[in-house]
């Protein structure tokens, strides 16, 4: 059965525009600093943990998608017939304001590394101020535009990968040994926090009724998930390989240190083109969720207009942002939405597969 | 309207954003290297590098001498005296005075870890006694000495025996448990300056030194695989020979016997060939013979260098690494001093290839 | 309705009050030529042609003893004469360039017979779109010589044209042609309404039909080809696409088109396909390079030293220690400089422009590097992104690029690279969001169609390309049986 709020045929996308859809939303800021987290708990076994993070993330994958073919209709109005119309709608208070936390989060940590490494006296004000009025351009070019930047942000920013091949010149992989030195605990711990590096694809909630023929998209979003999967693990053994256990545990960006050691004739540091051209990775980010917020707003309170509750939600995010301004408020950030985000993985969306298990149909009420 | 109004506020953003410290090319005093010696009390003094470009390839070097209690300080401190703001992201050179290496260079070293601004491509070296003799009074030489320091360390590395050295794999070997890091020593002889050896650490304090030639070629071939280098050695007969390096490879293999003190065997495996022999004739005995000579000389220098490290109490070689990959449930602290605890065993085998070509 | 004047009765109404009005033009000329029976010839001297008034009309008509109009039109030699009583028709025929001849016994109505003035330019090599190789015809200002041109390289019946008449005062003739059973059916509908909607009343040439009909008139960008080669022309109808023509305009606009067909240039289909895949693709660096070299030389040496490897330092520092002004103030105005010598140029008849161009290029920039109001290092970037920005085949597209590179130079001497990368993106996200008669402009990158990366980037070879660009949803999607694979030869040749 269709939901209400059915989606015209021109602006669906292309399955397999899925794929970019889910890396783009995978890889953002986390990918600059995972190592610290994961190497927490496993240590340089860690890699491990990337590897049984993505199956899990596949596994959520699968549940999405189960729930969503049966149920044929956008998040917001999922929980609506669900739960009712109070708590649903408190679910979906909860959902939107999860989006936007993240949105903050990523805006702001990417201004805090653009800070750290390029310019320190920079206003964080002046500069969101501009990144979200790009987001706002972007947004008000419907989805299909939305989709088009996360494409472009899969596609361009790939030569980045190459620029592993410097610190492989200095890589220990002996550094790997011995493999399995760990407990039980510490797995838990390490693939508790890879799995909140991989959040993102739970945005497939929403999108998933603009895709053109939503149920074969899935072997477009699992693939998209390996390919993210396949980044980390890249990136993550290399650095393993580069830095000392005790140094990466110190280490805040690792990835970007990474890049202090590429040396091209015409270029003696890369980190400044790495993190301006980290620009691409966070701002899709951004599009989609902002555009997947105010998209739930409006689809609670039909009567407004997507644009303004988008003016809004960016004005509101454009003051928050200034107002974090310590290493330790950003880590606060970071730490809330991954807290969050744990509790969404953990509990909602079994709940949601069970419950859509149960239920025979799901019936508009 | 609404477009009027959002370029009204990004014109007004635009004039208060006059916020960025532009650091313009020519108008910054680009730092290449520092040297630190031992202050008064518990400052340090920096001898201070800036060069400046007459010509795209005549460059007068400018010295700065600053007494500060921080490393960054002294950089802070210099641009007092200077006419332009310095910067030390194009730092190529690191130099310590001996005195300060045997207190802990991580005191000094942990601003410049931390600053992204900084290459991890930085060399790091001790001076042979104290660094600013080396950088001050070089008004001979039309070259930036950080340009030319680090060429000459860049030299030595690819084409000679100084082992692979930077600020990251100073910072790798000193956060690696069973690894201990070493740093090139340099000296300055009549504007020469030159690769005089290279210091041992323990943690990032000083413990002893060897020299440059035939000591950091063995120490080189225990540490790591390089296909470069030559060396001439005089034979038992009362001949010199002249050794090409073409290519040497290091090997560890670990035995763990369980309740036995375990063996780390370095295996060297180098090819090379006859360059140059003082004797008359070339025969293959003779190559065989040298080669065996070779080998030996290799081993007996090892062993003495193993010995010095044992007394020195530091670990260039990673053999504690070396245990730790195959261990699990390694601890740093049960493994020490490690060469009581394992049999280093290492075993050289040259082979000499060729004899040149005669035409 | 035709007014109801003058001295004759029985529904007889004598049209010359109705051409008063013409009469105030100098260069009417009214008369009448006694005779019998006596006639008048009304005209525009500066529309017809005297000769054939002289030779064909006046002739006969004086000759003539004939009281029937009827009869007269059969004495004439000349086939397009019409019989007609409508004013508003016979205004409009007259500056068309008729001649109107009336007998003196019935003023009611009157012959209007055809002798209008040719004045065509002969076809000549096109100079925007010059190639070495291929045909050297470009288009004329004339409608028909232009029509010509196309149908002669498409002799089908496919080919369909719809005329139209825009401009209140211009009365512009205007065409639209396409390929019936081939062109999407939606795209032409789309032009055809867009043209018909036009309100305007002076169209003087196809490019203001191109700001028109854009998708979008803020873009800098064109979202219609514009040329002046009928075999690309001809190329672009047979791939699928509408093409706009229209009388005293020597181009014509071809669409809907994507931002790398700009960087095409014709030439490409007529040199080996390796080649021009790299001659395509040296364009587009030189495009790319165009744009963001300045804004990145400004960023670098405004705020990112820190990149600058050491060896190039030296050259850097001392190729602007002299310069008094900032990096960002040094590149606008060397930038103004180089816009200024092209817009000079482009004012001045060629030979005159060409020594502009030297007297510019070398005399001003030596003398304002040894005055050192600018750094050689910025000279050579400047001069190099300007000839970037000339690589493009079709004219508008490189005013394009020379606009776009200002609003990078301005953000990155703000915030550095990062503000270069946020102009970029900004670019980037309006390039996605612009259609071309509703079809998408970044085609075939977004959305990402492989197949038409056939004819793109590279060009592969006319073999290969033997479907037709997908974003065109052509009803014909294939242009030729793709040849047969020759399966025994796969081992090596005895």
């Amino acid at each position: 059965m269709k939901g209400m709020t059915t989606v015209q045929d021109s602006s669906k996308i292309s399955p397999f525009l899925v794929l970019y859809l889910i890396v783009s939303t995978q890889v953002g800021v986390g990918v600059l600093g995972f190592q610290k987290y994961i190497v927490e708990g496993m240590g340089y076994d860690a890699w491990m943990a990337i590897i049984l993070a993505g199956l899990i993330v596949h596994l959520y994958i699968y549940m999405i998608y189960s729930i969503m073919r049966k149920a044929d209709m956008d998040i917001i109005e999922l929980n609506h017939v669900l739960f009712g119309k109070w708590i649903g709608n408190l679910i979906n208070l909860v959902f939107i304001l999860y989006l936007l936390i993240l949105s903050l989060t990523v805006l702001r940590t990417y201004i805090e590394v653009v800070q750290v490494w390029m310019f320190r006296n920079l206003n964080t004000w002046i500069i969101a101020f501009f990144i979200l009025l790009l987001v706002l351009f972007v947004i008000k070019g419907g989805f299909r535009s939305v989709v088009g930047i996360c494409f472009l942000s899969v596609l361009l920013p790939s030569f980045l990968i190459l620029t592993l091949y410097f610190p492989l010149q200095f890589a220990h992989f002996g550094n790997l040994l011995p493999i399995g030195d760990f407990t039980m605990k510490e797995l838990v711990i390490s693939t508790r926090n890879m799995v909140l590096s991989y959040l993102g694809f739970e945005l497939l909630f929403f999108f998933y009724p603009f895709i053109k023929n939503g149920e074969k998209s899935q072997k477009w979003a699992h693939l998209g998930n390996f390919v993210t999967v396949s980044i980390y693990l890249v990136i993550g053994i290399v650095s393993f390989a580069y830095f000392a256990e005790p140094y990466i545990k110190e280490a805040e960006w690792a990835t970007l240190t990474l890049w202090k050691v590429v040396e091209l004739p015409f270029l003696a540091r890369f980190e400044y083109i790495g993190v301006t051209t980290w620009l691409f990775i966070i701002l899709p980010i951004l599009c989609l969720w902002l555009w997947a917020a105010s998209r739930g707003v409006k689809h609670m309170i039909p009567k407004l207009k997507q644009k303004r509750i988008l003016y809004i939600m960016v004005a509101v995010i454009l003051v928050s942002s200034g107002l974090f301004q310590t290493r330790e408020e950003i880590s606060f950030l970071n730490t809330l939405s991954s807290r969050v985000g744990f509790y969404f993985l953990g509990f909602y969306i079994p709940l949601l597969y069970i419950i859509m298990l149960v239920k025979k149909e799901v019936r508009k009420s | 309207m609404k477009r009027l109004a959002i370029l009204s506020i990004s014109t007004l953003l635009f004039l208060t954003s006059c916020f960025l410290q532009e650091e313009i090319v020519d108008d910054i005093s680009m730092v290449t290297v520092i040297g630190f010696d031992k202050g008064e009390g518990e400052k340090i003094l920096a001898t201070i590098n800036v060069p400046f470009h007459q010509s795209n390839i005549e460059v007068i070097n400018k010295t700065y001498q600053t007494e500060a209690v921080f490393t960054k300080d002294a950089t802070d401190i210099g641009t007092s005296k200077s006419d332009t703001p310095m910067v030390i992201a194009q730092n190529e050179v690191l130099i310590f005075s001996k005195e300060l290496a045997e207190e802990n260079l991580m005191d000094y070293l942990d601003s410049y870890q931390r600053d992204p601004s900084i290459s991890t491509r930085l060399f790091v070296a001790v001076a042979e006694d104290k660094s600013a003799p080396l950088i001050a009074r070089n008004n001979s030489i039309n070259q930036d000495i950080g340009v030319l320091i680090g060429k000459m360390f860049r030299n030595n590395i690819e084409r000679n025996f100084l082992p692979q050295t930077n600020l990251h794999l100073f910072l790798y070997d000193y956060y690696q448990p069973g690894r201990d890091p070493f740093l090139p020593i340099i000296s300055k002889d009549e504007e020469q300056y030159q690769v005089k050896g290279i210091s041992f650490f323990k943690g990032a304090t000083y413990k002893g030194e060897i020299e440059f030639g035939y000591e950091t070629m063995v120490f080189r071939q225990l540490r790591e695989s390089f296909s470069h280098g030559a060396y001439t050695f005089e034979t038992k007969d009362q001949e010199w020979a002249s050794i090409q390096n073409v290519s040497s490879k290091k090997s560890v293999d670990v035995v763990l016997p369980p309740g036995e003190k375990p063996t780390i065997k370095i295996n060297v495996k180098m090819n090379g060939f006859l360059r140059e022999y003082s004797g008359e004739k070339i025969e293959e005995k003779t190559i065989k013979e040298i080669s065996k000579q070779m080998e030996d000389s290799i081993k007996e220098k090892s062993t003495e260098l193993l010995g010095m490290f044992e007394e020195w109490g530091v670990d260039p070689l990673g053999l504690g690494n070396e245990i730790r990959k195959n261990k699990r449930g390694w601890k740093e602290k049960e493994w020490e001093p490690i060469y009581e605890k394992v049999n280093v065993d290492v075993n050289i085998n040259v082979t000499i290839k060729e004899t040149g070509v005669t035409s | 309705m035709l007014k109801k004047r003058g001295k004759g009765s029985n529904n007889k109404i004598n049209i010359l009050p109705g051409l008063e009005k013409l009469k105030e033009s100098a260069d009417f000329i009214h008369y009448k030529n006694d005779g019998n029976p006596g006639f008048y010839v009304n005209y525009f001297k500066s529309l017809i042609d005297v000769d054939i008034l002289h030779r064909d009309i006046l002739r006969y008509v004086s000759k003539s003893t004939t009281k029937k109009l009827s009869e007269l039109k059969n004495e004439l030699p000349i086939e397009v004469v019409m019989e007609t009583s409508d004013v508003e028709f016979i205004t409009d025929k007259i500056f068309r360039g008729f001649v109107f001849v009336q007998l003196e016994n019935d003023l009611s109505n009157g012959l209007l017979i055809r002798a209008e003035k040719h004045s065509v330019r002969d076809v000549t090599i096109p100079e925007v779109e010059y190639s070495v190789i291929g045909p050297k015809e470009s288009f004329v200002e004339s409608y028909e010589v232009n029509l010509n041109l196309i149908r002669s390289r498409l002799p089908d019946s496919q080919l369909r044209l719809k005329q139209y008449k825009i401009g209140s005062l211009s009365r512009s003739k205007v065409g639209l042609l396409y390929m019936d059973g081939l062109t999407n059916q939606e795209n032409v509908e789309t032009v055809n309404q867009r043209l018909e909607d036009i309100d305007i009343d002076m169209l003087n040439d196809i490019s203001n039909i191109a700001e028109l009909i854009s998708d979008s008139q803020l873009s800098p960008f064109p979202q219609l080809l514009d040329t002046e080669r009928p075999d690309r022309t001809c190329a672009a109808l047979a791939e699928g696409k509408v093409v706009i023509l229209m009388d005293r305009s020597p181009h014509v606009l071809l669409g809907p088109t994507s931002l790398i067909e700009f960087f095409s240039s014709f030439e490409d289909y007529y040199i080996h396909w390796i080649l021009a895949s790299m001659f395509r693709l040296i364009r587009l660096v030189a495009v790319i390079l165009s744009i963001v070299a300045t804004p990145i030389y400004v960023a670098v040496l405004t705020y990112h030293h820190e990149v600058l490897p050491q060896d190039l330092i030296g050259t850097l520092v001392t190729s602007r220690r002299n310069v008094p002004f900032p990096p960002i103030l040094e590149a606008i105005i060397l930038e103004l400089t180089i816009e200024l010598l092209r817009e000079a140029g482009a004012r001045l008849p060629t030979k005159i422009g060409q020594t502009i161009g030297i007297v510019g290029g070398i005399v001003i920039g030596t003398a304002a590097v040894q005055a050192g109001l600018t750094s050689n290092i910025l000279l050579i970037i400047v001069a190099l992104s300007a000839l970037g920005s000339f690589t493009t085949p079709i004219y508008n597209i490189g005013n394009t690029i020379r606009l776009i590179r200002f609003p990078l130079l301005i953000f990155g001497s703000l915030f550095g690279l990062l503000g270069v990368v946020i102009c970029v993106v900004f670019i980037l996200a309006h390039l996605i969001q612009l259609t071309s008669l509703g079809r998408p402009y970044m085609e075939p990158i977004y959305p990402f169609r492989f197949g038409d990366f056939r004819d793109a980037i590279v060009r592969l070879t006319l073999r290969e390309r033997n479907t037709r660009p997908v974003y065109l949803r052509t009803q014909k999607p294939i242009r030729f049986p793709e040849p047969e694979k020759d399966n025994k030869s796969t081992d090596i040749y005895e």
